[in-house]
């Protein structure tokens, strides 16, 4: 339909809508596992969005929180999916710096990744309000935006603009496949370059929101940022990993491992400095002792008794440790089934250590030194599944459309 | 889905699409349906948040007559909902004043009266025993919070303790504003902290920043007996805060902006508590000051609080 | 009511102590200013007024008035002090004499009750004391007590912080301070933070699944 000549806006004015329709109608075409898929996501979505209603309704009472410990599972999740979001630019790294072409095919996999990761920190955000009636207060030139004082306006900014550098570039790339064009790098490649720097700028803000809290000895710790980043270069990675292992069995999509071979490569390097962070933490908390290292004591060996965390953590430390080895078994990371585990075992292990071993550790004690435990209740389990499960709705989707048109436009060119 | 190779380009098998989207439309109509069954809960809320209430500006952007009704508002919603005659002024700081509290710690006997008062004066949740006051029971010997109990349940003074009280330092660095993300919460010229409950969007970063545990939650809606509400109550102090946003001590500027001393003051039997204006030479916290050797605490954050402690030996 | 007129300390300090805790011209520690009206005051400024002490501990009769309080007599209601026993030979310091207590220090009677007239407060010197100046008697041993209560660090107020808007009113040393048994009783305290996490039993950490369900019932 395209014939290369330079496009004019009227054209656009058409076909741009076009092409949403038409990908909304493909991304919505699929197999009866698909569908049962997106029913079952769709299922716990509404259980959450009910439980987030009825959070809303009675007020925040109906979760674990307390004043002692005032953010819980919401912020953990949050936390730990910034980093999954600056973790899918590590496929755009080697994609574009690198011009590794094979890369090139699936790059659209983590910046897809990136989105939905975006999408589901913000809600995570959204749900821990106490008045999101109120969210317009935080929409600039509408609210009273507090920039560049507060933390949490930069990670505002941050996160969106991320959101909308991935959607821009993805959503070029798919329509000028739609187009039949090539696409014309002067429009994508600097925002590439950009996403890249910005990726790790999300994760840089969101370290601040909490290491510049001089009140919390806990997060208080230069270190924070890099090993917010080292973690999340990890997790991002090993999700991708796994999504591209399940597309090849799943949908049949051709993945090549040549990737796969590269975000092991990456993953390896990653893991061990996360894990030299981890211990410089460690040893710095325990060695010096003292009361700043209360949380730490808590978190690794229980104080006064309260060690709700304690198997929490060395769980996390045993899972990333383990993976941390797996990846460092090339021999037995050639079985698919291995590399699978070793990828949950890093994502799963990120997630309890940048979650709630980060978060919550950082309210025990408290600041008067009282220590209040937290245990997520029923209500904030259904609204975070929830927002897993509309995370993978729109990762799903978005994937459904996009990797069919590039898989055909590479045969085309191959 | 292995089958079938979907492609972007527009045409294909026409009958087959159609009955493809009606059912695709089915089901996204379901989906909606179940949506709103999910999420109808917030209509309760939709009654309860007014469309003036929804669209009320920045305490600071408001002028006297938007003031004026905001407040008949205010005061009509304790009508309804708590069954309370209350009035609600707006109280400025008095010029050339900057409010400053000091406690003599060898005073202080743990009596829990001052706890108690703020309870009441501030119209806090009954349930919850809420108040912007928490007392530290320490053993003689150290500065050390983490040896500190505040839910101690015996006659007091007990003995070897000493009783720390805790509550919004007001400090002039306050790291609670810094980090607001909306400016609900800033620091007024008499040096109290103060919130604007109607602006507050409720994500507790403040909480988290605030090296003293000054701040609280409104987890739920309090909850106070009409006989129980104090009816005489400032905008940023303590009218009845709405579920879901964060307050504090505010030095009961509803008081201490008319010249009187604070609840937690004048419950306090032991005389621990000073309270006054540290601009003027003559006042007694001028004098405690100079003349004790007053502390404050984790000075090493750089709060620098308006609160300071003293022992007198 | 007979009670009134029965009780031994029953003085009247309505006193304004201006000079000595609000005016710029205060007292120096070492000799405090005798707490009385002060004209020098401001025109503007509202006066500080101490509380007056309604009663002082005696010897308790066993019953109870109208709002549940002891009724208390003073000594002299039925002892005559002079003569006999000999001043000199009273040398109560902390004995229990129908149930009437005291623990003061060394002090005895005498060292601040005048032999010759009980009802009679005398200083050291064995100046009389007015009944105004009754804070003087208890200064003459607790200098520092004084210092800080004339600059507002000791002794419980109400009323205003600023004395150009309205009046305030202090605590007497007797307020607090039982004459003859003067350390303040242990009490306790009545009102204690009912948190969420408070109310149920403080067992160590449960699983966390029950807590879950815990919680979440329970509100």
């Amino acid at each position: 339909m395209a014939d290369g000549s330079p496009t004019h806006e009227p054209r656009h004015l058409i076909s741009y809508p076009r092409f949403l329709l038409r990908s909304l109608s493909i991304a919505t075409d699929g197999s009866f596992a698909f569908y049962a898929w997106m029913t079952a996501l769709t299922a716990v979505a509404l259980v959450g969005a009910n439980a987030w209603a009825n959070q809303v309704t009675q007020g925040m009472i109906t979760t674990g929180m307390t004043d002692h410990v005032s953010w819980g599972l919401y912020i953990a999740n949050f936390t730990f999916f910034v980093g999954v979001a600056a973790g899918g630019v590590m496929m755009v790294i080697p994609a574009y710096l690198y011009h590794d072409e094979e890369m090139h095919d699936v790059v659209i996999v983590g910046e897809l990744l990136a989105i939905a990761a975006i999408v589901v920190c913000l809600l995570f955000v959204t749900v821990d309000l106490g008045r999101p009636d109120r969210f317009w207060h935080l929409i600039p030139g509408l609210g009273r935006f507090n920039f560049p004082v507060s933390m949490l306006t930069w990670d505002v900014i941050v996160l969106n603009v991320y959101l909308l550098l991935n959607l821009h570039v993805c959503g070029y790339l798919l329509y000028m496949r739609f187009l039949g064009k090539p696409p014309n790098p002067r429009w994508y490649v600097p925002f590439v370059m950009l996403s890249i720097v910005w990726a790790i700028s999300i994760h840089t803000v969101t370290a601040f929101l909490y290491c510049g809290l001089g009140g919390r000895p806990f997060w208080n710790s230069a270190v924070l940022a890099p090993r917010f980043l080292a973690s999340a270069f990890v997790s991002g990675p090993a999700f991708i990993i796994v999504t591209m292992l399940a597309l090849r069995r799943f949908a049949g999509i051709r993945i090549p491992t040549g990737p796969i071979q590269t975000l092991v490569r990456i993953i390896r390097v990653t893991i061990l400095i996360s894990l030299l962070m981890l211990v410089s933490e460690i040893f710095t908390e325990f060695y010096s002792g003292g009361a700043h290292t209360a949380s730490a004591r808590y978190l690794f060996l229980g104080l006064h008794g309260h060690d709700a965390l304690v198997p929490w953590i060395w769980t996390a430390v045993a899972m990333t440790v383990l993976a941390a080895v797996l990846f460092l078994t090339p021999a037995a990371l050639k079985q698919r089934r291995i590399l699978i585990l070793a990828c949950i075992l890093a994502f799963v292990g990120g997630w309890i250590e940048k979650g709630m071993g980060l978060i919550i550790p950082g309210f025990v004690p408290s600041t008067l030194h009282e220590i209040v435990e937290y245990t997520p209740s029923l209500v904030e389990w259904k609204i975070s599944a929830g927002i897993w499960a509309f995370g993978l709705m729109v990762y799903t989707i978005a994937l459904k459309f996009a990797i069919p048109v590039l898989q055909r436009a590479r045969s085309d060119e191959g | 889905m292995n089958e079938e190779k979907p492609t972007l380009e527009a045409g294909s098998k026409t009958g087959d699409v159609s009955r493809r989207n009606a059912l695709k439309g089915i089901g996204a109509t379901l989906g909606a349906t179940a949506f709103a069954a999910a999420i109808s809960p917030l209509r309760n809320l939709a009654k309860d948040v007014s469309p003036e209430e929804f669209f009320q500006k920045h305490y600071q952007e408001l002028d006297d007559d938007e003031k004026t009704r905001v407040i008949e508002r205010l005061e009509a919603e304790a009508r309804s909902e708590y069954g309370a005659e209350v009035q609600i002024r707006d109280h400025r700081p008095i010029p050339g004043t900057r409010f400053v509290y000091a406690i003599n710690l060898s005073l202080c006997n743990g009596n829990g009266k001052c706890v108690e008062a703020c309870h009441q004066e501030n119209n806090h949740d009954r349930a919850t025993n809420q108040s912007y006051i928490r007392v530290l029971e320490m053993p003689n010997g150290t500065m050390d919070m983490e040896q500190g109990n505040t839910t101690y349940d015996h006659a007091v003074p007990a003995k070897g303790k000493f009783y720390l009280p805790v509550q919004c330092q007001q400090c002039d660095e306050p790291p609670c504003t810094d980090v607001c993300p909306v400016q609900a919460t800033w620091k007024e010229d008499d040096g109290i902290v103060v919130v604007d409950y109607n602006w507050c969007i409720g994500c507790r970063y403040c909480e988290a920043a605030c090296p003293y545990h000054a701040r609280r939650f409104n987890w739920e809606k309090p909850v106070v007996p009409a006989d129980d509400v104090n009816p005489d109550q400032g905008y940023l102090s303590n009218r009845i805060r709405p579920q879901g946003v964060v307050e504090k001590c505010h030095f009961c500027l509803h008081r201490t902006r008319e010249g009187r001393l604070p609840a937690c003051l004048e419950a306090c039997p032991t005389g621990a508590r000073v309270f006054g204006n540290i601009l003027d030479p003559d006042s007694d916290i001028r004098w405690i000051l100079e003349n004790k050797r007053v502390f404050v605490l984790k000075e090493e954050l750089g709060t620098k609080p308006s609160f300071f402690y003293f022992f007198d030996k | 009511m007979l009670r009134f007129g029965l009780i031994l300390f029953g003085m009247i300090v309505v006193a304004a102590v201006l000079g000595s805790m609000v005016g710029a011209d205060s007292a120096d520690s070492g000799e405090p200013a005798p707490p009385t009206a002060d004209l020098t005051a401001p025109a503007h400024q509202h006066p500080v007024e101490i509380r007056r002490p309604s009663r002082v501990s005696g010897v308790s009769t066993g019953q109870v008035d109208a709002q549940g309080h002891l009724v208390t007599v003073a000594c002299a209601t039925c002892h005559s002090l002079l003569g006999k026993p000999e001043p000199q030979t009273l040398e109560l310091t902390s004995v229990e004499y129908h149930s009437f207590e005291f623990a003061h220090g060394n002090l005895t009677c005498n060292s601040c009750h005048d032999p010759e007239a009980p009802l009679q407060l005398r200083f050291a010197d064995g100046n009389p004391v007015a009944e105004e100046d009754l804070i003087d008697l208890c200064s003459q041993c607790h200098g520092p007590q004084r210092t800080d209560f004339d600059h507002g660090a000791h002794g419980g107020m109400t009323g205003y912080w600023d004395l150009s808007r309205g009046p305030r009113t202090r605590n007497h040393c007797v307020s607090c301070h039982a004459p003859h048994a003067p350390a303040i009783p242990q009490i306790r305290p009545t009102f204690k933070p009912k948190d969420r996490f408070l109310s149920p039993s403080p067992s160590p950490s449960p699983s966390p699944k029950e807590e879950t369900a815990a919680g979440g019932s329970s509100h």
